[in-house]
């Protein structure tokens, strides 16, 4: 398809809803490799909202904007927005989750997870891509959460980052800056949902204290409102029902 | 496409791409909705209108489009822009509507309309004052489109249209109909780089 046709028109094609599904991947493909057809994309669809402002289009009642709004209320839970800043700041965050792009490829990839893409060969070039690029691309997978997660006074530099495949019920999770712990304490994950924290898996830092691991979710994930509090604690290695050790980690 | 409505705290979000407008919705940020309801609700609810004819059900489908796209994740960006699924599910979900009453004289009157619209009936309203220079550049670049490009932009996105949907209401060659929209965008991009960029 590239070799047919210029990366602007594959741009525009995109754009107008030209694109048969196999050539949607090809194109998703595309993308990864070259961020200049990103801005394609986004200079097309900005000339395209230029075209809709001069359409006669009908105006919603202004009403209707507070009920959509309401009506998100209801159906999921409400995330202030100080807790999901801009995209602009979120570089660190993708470069963090770039560290372990293949890893998550890898986990959410190949067990069946919603990349769309057609082939091996295609996974194959994907995964040569550039990795932020490629954990970009993940993101924008359907029924995909992310998390963001700040040390606690327990672990003040600790960062880190969690993508759960809400329909697989798999998270892959990266760490960075936990401290090794004795042999019988382990880090914990809790997934907090009404009220109740619920045990996602424990996991150990590497030497250099990073972690890249996947553990699988709970059914919460498939049911609203949506989990928004992710915590880790340290905890002994006969994991208790419910978190007893330090807070060291939470979501941001 | 912000619409008069009010804005609430979404000031820092306005020049977001879609994309990552689309990306912050996934991560439950009811900012996203809003900006994206701001870009897209006249679009949607227009569509909505021209098929259903009636406010409420209008209203009902609006709402239901964006809580969807916000609860459901109905979006996939690897398959197409925002603004191509939103019109073209639009239209269908309102063709499902009138369907699902079982009421023929509303489908032909709805449904049928967009068939009958000849090239002619591409119009602009009066241009926005208070938007001015822009406005008026965007309307001419339109105005100076090949009419048998202009056309079929109109038909996806006036009235939420597929292309095969435009090719068998046309009788236009599926292909021809792609390629023209395909040159009918790159030459309007080509018009309003300043704008675009």
């Amino acid at each position: 398809m590239a070799a047919e046709r210029k990366l602007d028109e594959l741009a525009a094609d995109y754009v107008v809803g030209n694109l048969s599904a196999a050539e949607a991947d090809e194109f998703a493909r595309l993308m990864v490799e070259n961020p200049e057809l990103r801005s394609e994309v986004d200079r097309l669809e900005k000339t395209v909202g230029l075209m809709l402002n001069e359409l006669p289009m009908m105006a919603p009642p202004s009403s209707l904007r507070d009920t959509v709004l309401a009506g998100a209320e209801d159906v999921s839970a409400d995330v202030p927005l100080a807790s999901s800043p801009p995209l602009a700041r979120r570089t660190w965050v993708l470069g963090a989750v770039a560290a372990g792009a293949t890893l998550l490829s890898l986990v959410l990839g190949v067990n069946n997870y919603r990349l769309r893409l057609a082939n091996q060969g295609l996974q194959t070039e994907l995964l040569a891509a550039g990795p932020a690029q490629q954990a970009q691309l993940i993101l924008q997978q359907p029924a995909t959460r992310f998390y963001d997660f700040a040390g606690t006074d327990q672990a003040k530099n600790a960062v880190g980052n969690m993508i759960v495949d809400t329909d697989g019920l798999e998270a892959a999770i990266a760490f960075k800056d936990l401290a090794p712990l004795s042999t019988d304490q382990t880090y914990a994950l809790w997934v907090s949902y009404q009220g109740q924290y619920i045990p996602c898996g424990d996991f150990q830092p590497g030497q250099n204290g990073t972690v890249f691991a996947t553990l699988e979710m709970p059914a919460v994930y498939q049911s609203r409102p949506w989990v928004k509090d992710v915590i880790v604690t340290v905890e002994s290695t006969d994991l208790p029902p419910q978190p007893t050790g330090p807070i060291v980690a939470q979501t941001i | 496409m912000a619409s008069d409505g009010p804005k609430r705290q979404t000031s820092d979000w306005e020049n977001e791409t879609d994309e990552a407008l689309v990306l912050s919705l996934r991560q439950g940020n009811k900012a996203a909705l809003a900006i994206l309801y701001d870009r897209y609700s006249r679009l949607v609810y227009s569509i909505a209108f021209r098929v259903l004819n009636n406010g409420p059900e209008t209203e009902d489908l609006t709402q239901d489009i964006f809580l969807n796209l916000w609860q459901k994740q109905t979006y996939d960006p690897s398959r197409s822009s925002l603004s191509r699924f939103l019109s073209t599910v639009t239209r269908n979900r309102a063709i499902d509507r009138v369907r699902s009453r079982s009421n023929r004289r509303r489908i032909l009157k709805g449904v049928a309309a967009p068939q009958t619209i000849p090239l002619e009936t591409f119009s602009l309203p009066e241009a926005n004052a208070s938007l001015g220079e822009r406005s008026e550049r965007v309307r001419q670049a339109l105005l100076t489109l090949p009419e048998k490009q202009r056309q079929l932009l109109w038909l996806a996105y006036y009235h939420g249209f597929t292309q095969s949907e435009i090719a068998g209401h046309t009788n236009i060659p599926l292909g021809t109909v792609k390629s023209r929209m395909r040159q009918g965008l790159l030459k309007l991009r080509g018009t309003l780089q300043d704008l675009a960029d």
